[in-house]
């Protein structure tokens, strides 16, 4: 299990190193480069002179070296954490994710286990009363959850519930209150979650559905397999029946799915996080790309491919855990 | 072309078949009318929603203002939809008097000549017609009554006329769904954003289906270090939250509409080159491609002719789904204020200006455009997965 493990880190590697290429490649390959802008149209200079002053800026940057030289540089920083400094905040890049990126973590955490916890009961209870009415109420409802655009609820519950205009039962933005350093550990926590409910509802109730969608459905594959039936036949009751021997099989697709359920989540947490006002990475993202603050869009985009990754190797990890058929010592 | 009218038994084929199924269920049906209304809505936005009159009579001298003020792009439009129609009646009318095995040929002939007729037209349209920028008030001429007979069209605003003493209405009688914050008629803003939404949703996944059908051939059909490499480089692109990637390009180039989209269209082209590299997997040791290679057809012919269309099924159910993921991700970029320019309505853009920078929540402006969006994007999704319950072969039912 360890070897298999460690392999698979290792096996990130290259990843990481494809990733950080193509971040580089995406600033690179973009028209106009930081000198133009930093110049202008440049009025008063004459040619010659505007020429030289380009010359020397560039070199300045390092913009004056090949393409993969300048790759190399810049992956070199990168090892050592290093992502420049903001120009809008005026401080080291990597000190504004260390700041941000927990309270996206914690905000993509919550959310997740919400929906494991939610979806994986409801997703039996539907197989099992297949072609029932409440089955089929709960796969439409799923269905439009699945389809509603986040941006969409986010800007409804904003209004309805935080404004003004109607009623104003949550705050509207941030994480916490003026006041909340100030209060005890327990009063603090119902500070945070009261900020934090309607985020957390924005943030998993697609993934809560779509998960949903696919418990059931792998439940059904099992409740119609030949086992399920020998196992009734032998008299188990039908509880011990759908735990014990259908849920069991069906729970791999359920680990698999976190895979393409966290990327997800964490893409989506930029919209989320703008809506809200949440300082997190996503709104990181979101202020850097306004402000044209490319060192943090370059820092951001090559951190959310590590978390990505990382995302991957948990579900990995899992699976090979989950599904006693993985031999540990082969990889495909 | 040979067109046998006496014989029309020829068996039903796999995309009849496939028909049959999909056309079983009547929500699929319903779906597939609904997108088809929001196509012709998209079409004739400026005939449904302007502010210039069809028809009006100024000075005992008829005049059609509409027709004057429409743009090269809306002929353009019309054009494209006016070809697009003609060859699903074609498609049709083969299915009936043409031998099954003429039909690709024919088809093929089709689709070249309005391959041919479509852009010549488009470059025609833009060369001849001028911008002619028509700022006549004809509400106000009608009003004093300088003109008479006018007929203007359901929703008589234009997009981008601003009308800041009706700003900020709810829904009335006048504006049915209210006006934004420089007194624009939302329903109006809201037909015109059909076309941003659904042009965006069919050129990405047009670009991004088009890259993954090429990518996942190759690596499906060689194998090997070609299909090694080409893992390693999806295993990235799927590595990166989608959104995010698609923000990080989108912050260093410049925004524009076929930008996003282009953006959109290569962000998004892993799961159809996952789909096909798994079906060319399977069929790359089957006779008819052995016999292919075996006759020394090109390469291209190979995977394009012989082998695409027996693995393409998969990708075309990915392809609706995909319709929908993009109108999403368009609409909020929109959101985000990364999308088209304001002038210009887009949905995703309609809906941010709902809550106000007074912190007043103006829900016209937020629940009508959200609302376009979400039946939008639940009717493609609903159309995939009738699709692919559809092609499925395990669910259909022998015949």
């Amino acid at each position: 299990m360890t070897t298999y493990i460690i392999r698979r880190i290792l096996l990130m590697i290259p990843t990481m190193l494809g990733i950080t290429i193509m971040v580089f490649a995406i600033s690179r390959i973009a028209p106009g480069d930081p000198v133009s802008l930093s110049m202008g149209p440049g009025g008063q200079l004459d040619a010659q002179r505007a020429a030289d002053v380009r010359k020397a800026r560039m070199a300045l940057y390092g913009l004056d070296k090949p393409i993969h030289v300048q790759y190399a540089i810049w992956l070199k920083r990168v090892v050592k954490l290093d992502f420049g400094d903001s120009i809008k905040h005026h401080r080291p890049v990597i000190d504004l994710i260390a700041e941000r990126l927990p309270v996206t973590i914690t905000l993509n955490l919550i959310s997740i286990v919400i929906i494991y916890v939610i979806s994986i009961p409801l997703g039996i209870l539907t197989a099992v009363r297949q072609g029932k009415f409440s089955d089929r109420a709960s796969s439409v409802v799923l269905f439009m959850l699945w389809s509603l655009p986040s941006m969409w609820v986010g800007q409804m519950l904003i209004g309805y519930f935080c404004g003004p205009t109607f009623k104003h039962w949550f705050p509207p933005a941030g994480l916490s209150s003026n006041y909340a350093d100030a209060l005890p550990f327990f009063s603090w926590l119902a500070d945070r979650l009261w900020h934090l409910a309607l985020p957390v509802v924005c943030l998993s109730y697609s993934g809560f559905a779509y998960l949903t969608k696919q418990v059931r459905a792998g439940m059904l594959d099992n409740l119609r397999a030949d086992y399920v039936r020998t196992a009734r036949a032998k008299g188990l009751d039908n509880w011990t029946v759908i735990f014990r021997h259908a849920f069991r099989n069906s729970i791999i697709p359920v680990i698999t799915i976190m895979a393409t359920l966290l990327p997800a989540m964490i893409g989506g947490s930029v919209i989320i996080e703008s809506i809200f006002s949440i300082p997190g990475m996503g709104r990181l993202a979101f202020e850097a790309i306004t402000t044209r603050d490319y060192n943090v869009v370059m820092a951001v985009a090559t951190t959310a491919g590590f978390l990505g990754l990382i995302g991957l190797l948990l579900a990995d990890i899992a699976y090979a855990i989950a599904d006693p058929r993985i031999s540990f010592e082969k990889i495909e | 072309m040979k067109a046998s009218t006496d014989n029309k038994n020829w068996g039903t084929s796999y995309g009849q078949l496939v028909w049959q199924q999909f056309s079983s269920s009547r929500l699929n049906k319903a779906c597939l009318g609904f997108i088809i209304v929001l196509f012709t809505v998209a079409v004739l936005a400026p005939f449904i929603a302007n502010d210039k009159p069809l028809v009006i009579r100024i000075g005992g001298k008829l005049h059609f203002p509409l027709f004057g003020a429409l743009t090269a792009n809306d002929y353009s439009v019309l054009l494209a939809a006016i070809i697009g129609v003609t060859l699903v009646f074609l498609f049709r009318r083969d299915s009936l008097r043409v031998d099954p095995f003429l039909r690709p040929a024919v088809m093929w002939r089709q689709i070249s000549i309005c391959a041919i007729i479509l852009p010549a037209g488009i470059i025609l349209l833009q060369v001849f017609i001028p911008r002619r920028l028509d700022a006549t008030d004809y509400k106000a001429m009608t009003a004093d009554g300088r003109a008479t007979n006018a007929i203007f069209p359901a929703v008589p605003y234009g997009y981008g006329r601003t009308d800041i003493k009706n700003y900020q209405q709810p829904p009335s009688g006048r504006h049915w769904l209210g006006t934004d914050d420089v007194g624009s008629d939302v329903l109006c803003r809201l037909i015109h954003g059909t076309r941003i939404s659904l042009s965006v949703g069919f050129v990405a996944v047009g670009i991004s289906s088009v890259i993954g059908i090429i990518f996942g051939a190759i690596m499906g059909y060689f194998g090997g270090k070609i299909d090694f490499l080409g893992m390693r480089l999806l295993e990235i692109m799927m590595a990166v939250p989608t959104f995010f990637l698609i923000i990080t390009i989108v912050a260093f180039f410049p925004r524009s509409l076929l930008n996003i989209m282009i953006i959109i269209g290569i962000t998004s082209w892993t799961s159809d080159a996952r789909f096909i590299r798994a079906e060319f997997f399977k069929l790359r040791n089957q006779d008819f491609v052995q016999a292919a290679i075996s006759l020394g057809l090109p390469l291209r012919n190979i995977l394009f002719r012989h082998m695409l269309p027996n693995g393409i099924a998969p990708v075309l159910v990915n392809v609706t789904f995909g319709v929908a993921g993009a109108i999403f991700i368009e609409s909020a970029l929109s959101f985000l204020g990364f999308g088209v320019a304001p002038p210009t309505p887009s949905w995703g853009q309609m809906l941010s200006a709902g809550v106000s920078t007074t912190g007043q929540f103006l829900w016209w402006l937020s629940f009508f455009p959200g609302l376009a969006i979400f039946f939008t994007v639940t009717a493609y999704n609903l159309l995939g997965e009738g699709l692919r319950d559809a092609i499925d072969p395990k669910l259909r039912k022998a015949v």
